[in-house]
């Protein structure tokens, strides 16, 4: 049995839709009973569609929004429990890479100081030209020329935006890395390079992933085991190869079968 | 080439495009974005279009129906029943776009009107240009929901875009892209914005449009998969440049060029269905 | 895994030697500087404000003596009286000189105490957002209703009339508008995800609002401090006008102007100099924004 880094058990997050003062207040159930467990160095998929919850559930392990009810338990300790400085390493540990690559870097910085700025906060005691050779040696890494330190995020394509946020999430050796559909807004052949990367450096990093994202292939050709998601629920989990196979639920079964195949007929 | 010498001389044809160039005017010069495309289409036939962001795949026929920005130009002709869409004047173009040619755009959430009723964004549109009355746009409202399988339509022309979903919204814009009954519909990455399952949905339509009202389709899109489901033919696209062109099956199957292998093997192994 | 692993892996950076590091700021600077209406307004600007704080000293008349023999002259070179005199006798030169002073340093300390405060409490409001928002921002319309020249007439009675007050009453009402724009930017800032990628990384707070909020919220700040010069000078103008601003002998652009303009049919310099002078003022000060916004935007080159 492989060890555990996080089980979420029965988590939820409701937002309440006031309709006037004098109406009951309904809620809107983002995620609604949720309950997983992620094992050292396996990729784990969630998919869903829009409205499935999938992203919430990145938010809220890593607790960037604030949970309903339900347990977070990350490195078998129970989140809730967690101290101010264990947060702290924490947020070194587990690391996050989001879907708009432009978004998700600050248009005022540079690459090399948006790599840099993660060094900044648990590293103070690095020379300036220390941490400057270690954004250039990740640079590398992920297949960004180093011509690119200087440069602003709007001069560089989609695809090396998402370089720079894997690798400005990779600079303090997380062991997790979370992606919320880290190729859905990018072409085809550079969402192929960018998840061959990923795949490069879950080996030379020693990573856990947890793979977020709509589009089936996409899943099945990346990860171990997947949770299929709809509205909130898990509809059904499972070893990824048996999954797509054999799935039992109709809902995952239109969803297979939904995907357009590229492959015409005649 | 083969598809475009074959097409000359068939009473089937809807659009035929013949060195089709367009350039923009930017501060560092003239750039052009679409080289010298060549393509035609059959009534009833779905032409897909297919390539990655800066093609130049939306630009080309942003440049047929007159939608290029201001410092866009185009050269080249583009025939559509016999009448050239790009050297018309822009009264004469009227006539054509939206009434003979449907447009669909990638984006449903903000193609819609917020504050105008489903209904009289359909209507609208046929009263513009066929100077229907009311009451029959609406008639003919209603029919063009049964086309794109809206249930409870006549609830439905009651309501605001807000309180449809992506997938329904997509629906009433292929609608209004009907209201005229056109000849051609030129859909811009009309999946894109959707889920899987509506994705399916959207596209059997659009396979329905094709077999059972004789329209012709062009479909942009990045998807190979969407292009594989629907199309008859593809031009496959790269740097404004048609690299291939040729009936579905026989590109995808056994490419070309190599570009057309190289985006076919970026896609990620297939599920078997 | 498709198999093709295109992307190329091997040293790329091989040799790369320390990469200098750019800074948004320096860049800023060097940005500002290419822009030549900027330059030119920044030029003007300084003049004015060298004039203004120099001038007097080497002009023959001082700005309070009454030349008795010299009423209402119009601009001479020969008197002295360069830009002519008012209806006390008074040397207009000096006295706009000794206006700038005073204008120049309400509009510029008032708005960079009350862009200082706005900014720092609408970060906080938007930033923190929920109770903490809506608490501060009552306060901010509390403040708004309040009728801000009682709440002058108030700070004067109580504390004796006082240039500094002037300054006070001032920023006290500008700020709530500053404050109100920096809590709307900074509330669609913090939905972006290089937001919440810095809290991810473990990013404090207060770091995330220096390094990622201030910065990005520079172009409207810098946009809404060229609009709130102008109107800080006009507003002590009118204060001025009420009796409760400077007081005579000492003056103020806003108080040249008004009372110019009150005699402009008979002395027509009384308004058109100390016009030209304050047009001149805003109308670089709208270049140097205008510049300081592109300049602070990569985006922009």
């Amino acid at each position: 049995m492989k060890k555990e880094i996080l089980n979420v058990q029965n988590l939820k997050l409701h937002y309440p839709i006031s309709r006037g003062f004098f109406v009951k207040r309904n809620f809107i159930k983002a995620v609604d009973g949720v309950s997983f467990s992620l094992f050292v160095g396996e990729t784990l998929g969630i998919v869903g569609e829009s409205g499935s919850g999938k992203s919430s559930i990145c938010r809220l392990i890593l607790s960037l929004i604030p949970k309903t009810s339900g347990n977070i338990k990350w490195f078998g300790k129970d989140f809730n429990l967690y101290k101010k400085k264990e947060i702290k390493s924490f947020r070194k540990k587990v690391q996050i890479i989001f879907q708009d690559p432009y978004g998700s870097l600050d248009p005022r910085m540079t690459i090399g100081s948006i790599i840099k700025e993660p060094l900044g906060i648990f590293n103070k005691n690095l020379s300036k030209n220390e941490s400057t050779e270690r954004v250039i040696a990740l640079m590398s890494d992920v297949g960004l020329s180093s011509d690119l330190y200087n440069r602003y995020p709007h001069e560089i394509s989609g695809g090396q935006c998402q370089r720079v946020g894997i690798a400005r999430a990779l600079i303090n050796k997380p062991s997790v890395l979370v992606c919320d559909e880290p190729v859905s807004a990018l072409d085809l052949s550079i969402q192929a390079q960018i998840l061959d990367l990923l795949d490069v450096l879950k080996h030379k990093y020693n990573l856990t992933l947890i793979f977020v994202s709509h589009d089936l292939s996409v899943v099945k050709a990346i990860c171990d085991n997947v949770i299929v998601l709809k509205s909130g629920k898990i509809i059904e989990n499972g070893i990824t190869s048996d999954l797509f196979k054999n799935p039992k639920d109709p809902y995952t079964k239109k969803l297979i079968s939904s995907v357009p195949s590229p492959i015409p007929a005649r | 080439m083969q598809l475009t010498q074959k097409n000359i001389n068939n009473s089937n044809l809807l659009l035929k495009v013949n060195n089709l160039s367009v350039f923009f005017n930017t501060p560092e010069g003239n750039i052009q974005v679409v080289k010298d495309a060549n393509f035609s289409l059959n009534k009833g036939e779905c032409l897909g279009v297919v390539g990655e962001s800066g093609s130049g795949k939306t630009q080309t026929f942003f440049s047929i129906t007159g939608l290029l920005s201001s410092n866009g130009y185009c050269k080249g002709s583009a025939i559509f029943k016999g009448f050239d869409l790009i050297t018309s004047s822009e009264e004469e173009k009227r006539r054509y776009l939206g009434k003979s040619i449907g447009f669909i755009f990638q984006d449903p959430m903000t193609s819609l009107t917020p504050h105008m009723k489903i209904g009289k964004q359909l209507s609208e549109i046929a009263i513009f240009h066929e100077k229907l009355s009311s009451k029959l746009a609406m008639e003919r409202s209603l029919e063009v929901l049964d086309i794109v399988k809206m249930p409870k339509s006549r609830d439905l022309i009651n309501s605001y875009p807000h309180e449809l979903s992506g997938g329904m919204k997509q629906r009433i814009m292929i609608a209004i892209s009907l209201m005229c009954r056109p000849e051609l519909i030129i859909a811009d990455e009309p999946t894109t914005a959707l889920d899987v399952t509506t994705q399916s949905e959207i596209l059997s339509i659009f396979n329905d449009l094709k077999s059972n009202m004789n329209i012709g389709i062009i479909l942009i899109s990045h998807n190979i998969g969407v292009i594989a489901e629907t199309s008859d033919n593809v031009a496959v696209m790269k740097n404004g440049l048609i690299v291939e062109n040729g009936s579905t099956f026989n590109v995808l199957t056994n490419p070309k060029d190599e570009y057309t292998k190289h985006l076919l093997s970026c896609i990620p192994p297939w599920l078997e269905k | 895994m498709f198999g093709i692993r295109k992307y190329d892996n091997k040293m790329v950076n091989k040799g790369a030697s320390i990469v200098k590091g750019r800074s948004l700021w320096i860049d800023a600077r060097r940005r500002l500087f290419q822009n030549k209406a900027a330059v030119t307004a920044l030029f003007l600007l300084i003049v004015i404000s060298l004039l203004s704080i120099f001038g007097p000293f080497f002009l023959q008349h001082n700005f309070s003596d009454t030349d008795w023999g010299s009423i209402y002259q119009s601009p001479n070179l020969q008197t002295g009286h360069y830009l002519g005199t008012d209806g006390n006798g008074r040397d207009l030169l000096v006295r706009i000189l000794y206006g700038g002073r005073l204008s120049l340093s309400i509009g510029l300390i008032a708005t960079l105490v009350s862009v200082f405060i706005g900014v720092i409490y609408g970060t906080i409001a938007g930033y923190f957002g929920g109770k903490l928002d809506i608490f501060m921002m009552r306060v901010v319309e509390i403040l708004y209703a309040m009728p801000y020249l009682i709440f002058v007439i108030i700070l004067m009675v109580v504390f004796g009339r006082n240039i500094y007050f002037l300054f006070l009453a001032i920023g006290a009402v500008e700020w709530l508008t500053m404050a109100r724009i920096v809590r709307g930017q900074t509330i669609s800032l913090k939905e972006k995800e290089f937001i919440e990628t810095s809290k991810a990384l473990g990013q404090s707070d207060l770091l995330i609002i220096i390094k990622h909020i201030i910065p990005n919220l520079a172009g409207p700040i810098v946009v809404y401090i060229t609009l709130m010069v102008p109107s800080v000078i006009i507003l002590e103008s009118f204060l001025s006008f009420l009796g409760l601003g400077v007081q005579e002998p000492l003056t103020s652009w806003g108080v040249l102007i008004s009372e110019g303009s009150r005699e402009m049919e008979a002395a027509w310099w009384l308004l058109i100099f100390p016009g030209l002078f304050m047009v001149i003022t805003l109308a670089s000060l709208n270049f140097i924004g205008d510049g300081l916004r592109d300049a602070i935007d990569p985006k922009e080159y």
